[in-house]
């Protein structure tokens, strides 16, 4: 039970002073795999992977390292720490909420977005490294873009139909 | 057609969050575009200016950034029910997926038909990511293209070559927002 609350804490802590999904990658790799012994690099490297593999938050990861380290209450743990931080959300929504038809608000709002859209240009590029590499993953890009871009058909519809693509390639030893 | 956002019920807050939260590579704002279609464009939940709030703050609330938002646009709506709701079904499937391939992680390592299947739905996301940062930035960039201009490559600056934190970049955008105000609602 104690280690549960340790590990609990130690989530909550970490995504509580982080800012994005891998944010409280170094803290909780130094805490469970330095000083506390309970998981290894390969299994943080493991849950990494996880993540990447699932749909949905990158901050996920932390829900496989839970259930590395504790089994299902373990994972429990990191999903109740990876959603409790959110709450925070309604005091700032609440605050400027009231203040959003301000010139400044909009123009914080504004340039946050902006800068928020540069910077998942920037986190796509190492993703797409990894991810373009050959004929057939960068055509299943070139060809989702403009379809998603015209927003007629449904992301998850492109995302099917690329696996599905990729599996027939793989099939067909084009990749 | 009227301005007046729709006020969803609670059942449906949760049918849509976790139906569309929960099935798209590539991370949270990914993600955060497919439910920008279904909650501003088709459904009306809420207006372009209260997705922006919505967007930005969650950008800035620690933790997962899709998560915030999800629970901004409950809250927004229906409230303390309609964020609770909105948060659960926003987090609980794309967990447990995380804890099935985790469990049976060593047999999707070695099925070719899965690695094949993932690589193509990553190849997707790159895209998705793409497309993502235009549709979040295309009002923007038609309603004040000089601020588009002044703050895209900034970021880049700050954030490649100065290495500074996605968080300490849009604390940054946000003082030059402040400085730089916008008279008139983009959309």
């Amino acid at each position: 039970m104690t280690k549960l609350v340790l590990l609990f804490w130690i989530f909550l802590k970490s995504t509580c002073t982080s800012f994005a999904g891998l944010a409280s990658l170094p803290e909780i790799r130094h805490e469970l795999v330095d000083d506390r012994h309970w998981a290894s690099d390969e299994q943080i490297d493991q849950a990494i992977v996880i993540t990447r593999t699932t749909p949905g938050p990158v901050g996920g990861w932390i829900v496989a390292v839970g259930y590395m380290v504790d089994g299902v209450p373990g994972a429990i743990a990191g999903w109740l720490a990876m959603a409790l931080p959110s709450l925070v959300v309604i005091v700032l929504v609440g605050y400027f909420g009231k203040r959003a038809q301000h010139p400044r608000v909009r123009g914080m709002l504004q340039s946050v977005v902006l800068a928020s859209a540069t910077l998942l240009v920037l986190a796509a590029i190492p993703i797409g490294r990894d991810a373009l590499d050959g004929p057939l993953a960068i055509g299943i890009a070139v060809v989702a873009l403009p379809l998603l871009l015209a927003k007629r058909i449904e992301t998850v519809w492109v995302v099917a139909a690329a696996a599905v693509v990729s599996f027939a390639g793989s099939l067909l030893a084009l990749t | 057609m009227s301005d007046e956002p729709v006020t969803p019920s609670l059942r449906e807050i949760a049918s849509v969050f976790t139906r569309y939260a929960n099935l798209t590579w590539g991370g949270g704002s990914a993600t955060i575009a497919v439910l920008r279609k279904q909650i501003v464009d088709k459904r009306r939940w809420l207006r372009e200016s209260e997705f922006d709030l919505s967007y930005a703050l969650s950008r800035l609330t620690p933790g997962t950034n899709l998560l915030a938002f999800c629970t901004a646009a409950g809250w927004t709506r229906r409230r303390w029910l309609g964020a609770i709701i909105a948060l659960l079904a926003s987090s609980i499937p794309c967990s447990l997926l995380v804890l099935l391939v985790t469990v049976f992680y060593e047999e999707l390592q070695g099925s070719s038909w899965f690695q094949a299947a993932l690589h193509g739905a990553l190849a997707a996301a790159v895209a998705i990511m793409g497309s993502t940062a235009w549709v979040f930035a295309e009002p923007h960039v038609k309603a004040a293209p000089w601020k588009a201009i002044a703050i895209a490559p900034l970021t880049v600056v700050l954030a490649v070559w100065l290495h500074f934190s996605p968080v300490e970049i849009l604390l940054i955008a946000a003082a030059l927002g402040f400085a730089w105000p916008v008279r008139k609602a983009p959309g």
